[in-house]
C-alpha cells in the first residue's frame, strides 16, 4: 500500500524560526526546491525486512498523521509515499531525508538501505539511540523523479516518558538546505549569547568593584538567559541522540525559570517598596502551578516568561509612579519583551524570547549606566561635602574671633603670669593638633573628641579665668563619633551663655537603646542666654547645629534625631545613632 | 575722663583695664567694664563715658547693630576687635579708631593718645587722621525704636544745638545727633569746617562769601541757604576757599 503526502506546511517552531531568518537573509525563496514533507504514514508493529520492498506489505497497518506516531515497546514499520519532481532531480545539490524523531530509525529508499544513524532494538540494550535531528544523504542515483517509498524500522527504547509529539518531521529537500536551517538558527543564537555574555561579563566586573546587589542579579540574569540560549541551540548547534532530549528540556525550563525570578527579583530589589516579598511569593506560586499544571514544555516556559514579564511590568510602572531614578527605561525594557511575547506567544518561549531579551537587557543597561552617573555625582557630592566639613572644622581653629581672642588673652597671661601663659599655650596646641588630626575622619573614638573638647575648654578656661569641665557618664570611649560635633555644641554653649561662676560642668550623658545609642548633652544658661531672650542658640539652627547636623548625617546616616531644647536651667542637646 | 570698656572676654578686658591704668597713670580718670549690652547701655545711661572701646562680637552677635547704637551716642568709640576687615566699615559710621586683636601697649597708647589730641585740640591736622576721618560715610542718629544711618554726602551743614547738633540736609529735612557739634568736628572729614560756633559748613556747598554791614559775613550755599561766618574765623575761611 501506498500512502499519500502532502505538500510543506506546518513547520515546527524552531525550524520555522530558521527558515524565517533565512528568508529575511535576502535569499529569495522562489530559488529554493519546495520540500518534500511526509505528513502521513502507514505503520505497523512488527519487523519484517520485506516492509522495506514497494510491493504490497503483509500485516496491520494503520494509517496515521506522522506527527501523531507514538513511542512503542517493541520495533516497528513506517512507509510513505514521496513524490520527487523534475525540479529535484535536476538540482545541482545533494538531495537528504531529514528525520526529526525521539526515535532510532533505519531508513529504506524504495527497499535500498539508507546510512544508518544508531541502531534499532528490540530492548534498551540493544538500541543505540540515534540522533534527534538526522539528515540522511540521499546518493544521486536514488532520486529520481516520480514516485518512491520510504520506509523506516524504527524502535524507542531509550524514551523516558511518553511526550506529546514525538515525530516532529519528516521531508525530503537539498542536504544544503538543511544545514543552512541548521546554521542560521545557529548564527542567531551566537550573536544573541555573545551579547549575554558581554552583558554578564560586564554587570559581574560591575558587582566585584562596587559591590551593588542589583548588578550581581544583571550580572546572573545574563548568565541564566545565556544558559537558556545554550541548552535551546544546543539541538541545532550540536545535537544529541534522541534519549537527551527530555534532559534538555528540563535545563530549558530551569534556565527559563531561573531567568525570570532573576527578572522579578532585580526588579524588586533595584525598585525597593513594600509588597516585594509578596510579588516574589506570588510568582513562585504561578510558576509551580504552571510547571505542574500545563501539558507541553513550551506552554510552561511560555508561561514562566508571562508571569514574570506581567510582574516586572505591574511593578517597574510602580517604580515609575514612584519617581525611582532609571524605573522608565528598566519599564520599558520589560515592556519591550512583553510585546514580543503578547505578538507571538506560541514562539516565544524557545525563539523570540532570546532576541527581546537582548533588548531587555540593553534597556536595563542603559537604566543602569544612568543610575552608575547619578551615583558618580552624588559621590562628588558627598566628597565635596566632606571636604567642605574638613575646611569648616580646621578654619574653626584659625577663625578670627576664637584666634585673636586666644591670643590676646595670651600676652596678658604672659605678662601676668608666664607660668600660666604656658599651660594655657600647651592646651592650645593640643587643641589645634587634635582639630588637623581628625578633621579628615568620617568618624572618631570618643576618647579623641573628649581630649579635644577638654583642651578646648582649658583654653576658653584661660581666657575666661574661669574654669570649665566635662563630665561623662556612660561613655564608651572607643565607641565612634562624628569629629567636632561635641566640640562645636560646647563652643557654642561657650559662644552663647555668659558664665559667671568660678567653676562651669557640662554634662555628656550615653544611654542604650536597644540596637542605638543616645547621647544627652546639658549645657547650663549662662547670663547671656536668660536676660537677652533673641539670643538663642537652638531655635533657630546657625551655622553650628548646621555643623553638628550634616557631620552626623555623614557619619552615621540621616536618622541621627538630632533635637535641641532649653529644659529647666539647661539646654539639652540630644542624638541617636547606631550603637 | 571717663571710660567704659564693653568686652565679654574676661582676660581681653583685663588686658584693656590695665594697659588704660598704664596709660593714665596717675592723672584722674574713670574706668567701668561691662561684658554685655545691657550692662554696657545701663552705664552709658548712668556715667555718660567720653569714650568707650567696643568688642564688636558680643556673645556671638554681630557687632555693628552695637556699634551703630555707640557711634549715634553723644561720645566717641573705639572699636577692639578680633575682625581687622571690619575696620573700614567701622570707620565709615564714625568710629574714633578701630584696634585690632592682639594688641600691645602701644596700639592702645597711640589710640588713646589720638583720643586726647581730638578732645584737647579739636580738628587734627595730622595727615593719617585725616585720611581715617575721609572714610566716614554716614552719621548714625538716634530714631524712635531705630537708628538710622544718614549718608554724609546729604548734610549740607552741621548746626550746634546744645548738647546736641542739627544735621541740615540736601532735601531740606533735618535729624538731631547726640553728640556736640565739637565731638562731631572731631570725626567728620576736612571738608567740613567751623565757620561759626555753631555752625560745620560742607566746604564744596559753598556758592558765595558775603561781606555784609557792620563787619559781618555770611555763606552762601547751595540752595539759597545761608550761614554765618565768625569774625575770628574769616581769615581762615577765606584760606579755605582760595
Amino acid at each position: 500500500m501506498w500512502h499519500g503526502f502532502k505538500g510543506c506546511a506546518g513547520w515546527k517552531a524552531w525550524i520555522g524560526l530558521a527558515a524565517l531568518v533565512s528568508s529575511a537573509c535576502s535569499v529569495s525563496s522562489d530559488s529554493r526546491l519546495p520540500w518534500v514533507r511526509v505528513d502521513e504514514v502507514a505503520w505497523t508493529i512488527g519487523d519484517d525486512a520485506s516492509w522495506s520492498q514497494i510491493d504490497e506489505p503483509s500485516g496491520q497497518w494503520q494509517v496515521s498523521a506522522f506527527s501523531d506516531l507514538g513511542g512503542q515497546d517493541e520495533i516497528f514499520w513506517l512507509r510513505a509515499e514521496v513524490t520527487l519532481t523534475d525540479a529535484h532531480v535536476n538540482s545541482t545539490e545533494p538531495l537528504a531525508v531529514w528525520l526529526s524523531a525521539l526515535a532510532t530509525c533505519e531508513l529504506f529508499w524504495d527497499g535500498e538501505a539508507l546510512p544508518a544513524h544508531g541502531k534499532v532494538g528490540s530492548s534498551p540494550q540493544e538500541e543505540i539511540a540515534g540522533p534527534i535531528d538526522a539528515p540522511t544523504f540521499l546518493p544521486p542515483r536514488m532520486a529520481t523523479a516520480g514516485r518512491h517509498l520510504l520506509a523506516g524500522r524504527c524502535s524507542t527504547q531509550h524514551r523516558q516518558r511518553e511526550p506529546l509529539v514525538g515525530f516532529y518531521f519528516l521531508a525530503v529537500s537539498t542536504y544544503a538546505e538543511f544545514i543552512e536551517l541548521a546554521g542560521a538558527y545557529s548564527g542567531i543564537a551566537i550573536a544573541s549569547l555573545s551579547a549575554k555574555a558581554v552583558a554578564a561579563i560586564y554587570f559581574l566586573a560591575m558587582f566585584v568593584l562596587v559591590r551593588e546587589r542589583s548588578y550581581l542579579l544583571l550580572g546572573l540574569l545574563s548568565l541564566s538567559a545565556g544558559g537558556l540560549l545554550v541548552v535551546e541551540a544546543w539541538r541545532s548547534l550540536v545535537g544529541y541522540t534522541y534519549d537527551w532530549h527530555f534532559p534538555r528540556l528540563y535545563g530549558v525550563a530551569a534556565f527559563a525559570w531561573l531567568t525570570c525570578a532573576l527578572l522579578v527579583l532585580f526588579f524588586v530589589t533595584r525598585f525597593r517598596g513594600r509588597y516585594g516579598r509578596g510579588l516574589l511569593a506570588i510568582c513562585l506560586a504561578l510558576s509551580l502551578v504552571a510547571f505542574f499544571g500545563l501539558p507541553g514544555w513550551d506552554a510552561k516556559v511560555g508561561a514562566f516568561f508571562a508571569i514574570a514579564l506581567v510582574a516586572s511590568t505591574v511593578w517597574g510602572v510602580g517604580a515609575i509612579r514612584r519617581g525611582l531614578p532609571g524605573s522608565v527605561l528598566a519599564t520599558l525594557g520589560v515592556v519591550l519583551c512583553l510585546a514580543v511575547f503578547v505578538w507571538k506567544p506560541g514562539r516565544f518561549a524557545d525563539q523570540t524570547v532570546f532576541l527581546a531579551l537582548d533588548g531587555t537587557l540593553a534597556l536595563l543597561l542603559v537604566s543602569r549606566a544612568i543610575q552608575a552617573r547619578d551615583d558618580s555625582r552624588r559621590l562628588v557630592a558627598e566628597r565635596l561635602r566632606s571636604a567642605r566639613l574638613e575646611a569648616e572644622l580646621v578654619k574653626r581653629s584659625i577663625q578670627p574671633h576664637f584666634l585673636m581672642n586666644t591670643l590676646t588673652a595670651l600676652a596678658e597671661w604672659f605678662e601676668r603670669q608666664p607660668e600660666v601663659a604656658s599651660e594655657m599655650l600647651d592646651s592650645l596646641s593640643q587643641e589645634m593638633r587634635m582639630l588637623y588630626d581628625i578633621a579628615d575622619q568620617r568618624t572618631i573614638p570618643w576618647s579623641s573628641e573628649l581630649r579635644l573638647c577638654r583642651s578646648h575648654l582649658e583654653v576658653m578656661g584661660y581666657r575666661q579665668d574661669r574654669k570649665f569641665r566635662l563630665e561623662t557618664t556612660g561613655i564608651n570611649v572607643d565607641a565612634p563619633t562624628a569629629p567636632g560635633v561635641l566640640h562645636t555644641l560646647l563652643e557654642n554653649a561657650l559662644t552663647h551663655n555668659r558664665y559667671r561662676h568660678p567653676e562651669t560642668v557640662f554634662q555628656l550623658i550615653a544611654s542604650r537603646h536597644g540596637a542605638a545609642t543616645c547621647y544627652r548633652l546639658e549645657t547650663p544658661l549662662g547670663e547671656a542666654l536668660s536676660t537677652e531672650p533673641d539670643r538663642s542658640s537652638g531655635g533657630e539652627e546657625g551655622t553650628g547645629m548646621r555643623y553638628v547636623r550634616t557631620r552626623l548625617e555623614e557619619s552615621f546616616g540621616s536618622e541621627v534625631g538630632l533635637i535641641s531644647r532649653v529644659e529647666g536651667d539647661v539646654w539639652a542637646t540630644e542624638w541617636t545613632v547606631p550603637a | 575722663m571717663r571710660v567704659l570698656i564693653v568686652e565679654d572676654e574676661t582676660m581681653v578686658a583685663a588686658r584693656l583695664e590695665r594697659l588704660i591704668h598704664g596709660y593714665f597713670g596717675e592723672r584722674e580718670f574713670n574706668l567701668a567694664v561691662a561684658d554685655n549690652l545691657v550692662v554696657a547701655r545701663d552705664l552709658i545711661a548712668k556715667q555718660g563715658p567720653d569714650v568707650v572701646f567696643l568688642d564688636l562680637n558680643l556673645n556671638g552677635r554681630d557687632g555693628f547693630e552695637l556699634l551703630n547704637e555707640a557711634v549715634a551716642g553723644p561720645f566717641h568709640t573705639i572699636v577692639v576687635s578680633a575682625h581687622h576687615d571690619q575696620a573700614l566699615r567701622a570707620f565709615e559710621v564714625g568710629v574714633l579708631d578701630f584696634v585690632p586683636k592682639p594688641f600691645g601697649p602701644a596700639r592702645l597708647e597711640q589710640a588713646l593718645r589720638r583720643l586726647e589730641d581730638r578732645q584737647s585740640e579739636g580738628r587734627s591736622v595730622d595727615g593719617r587722621e585725616d585720611t581715617l576721618r575721609a572714610e566716614l560715610q554716614h552719621l548714625a542718629v538716634k530714631r524712635p525704636g531705630r537708628i538710622e544711618l544718614v549718608p554724609m554726602a546729604t548734610v549740607r551743614t552741621i548746626q550746634g544745638s546744645g548738647d546736641y547738633s542739627t544735621l541740615h540736609l540736601t532735601d531740606g529735612s533735618t535729624r538731631l545727633h547726640s553728640k556736640t557739634l565739637n565731638t562731631l568736628e572731631q570725626i567728620l572729614p576736612a571738608r567740613f569746617a567751623r565757620v561759626h560756633r555753631s555752625y560745620l559748613v560742607d566746604l564744596d556747598r559753598i556758592v558765595q562769601l558775603h561781606a555784609a554791614s557792620g563787619g559781618r559775613y555770611w555763606l552762601e550755599l547751595e540752595a539759597g541757604d545761608r550761614v554765618p561766618v565768625s569774625r575770628s574765623r574769616i581769615e581762615e575761611v577765606r584760606k579755605l576757599l582760595t
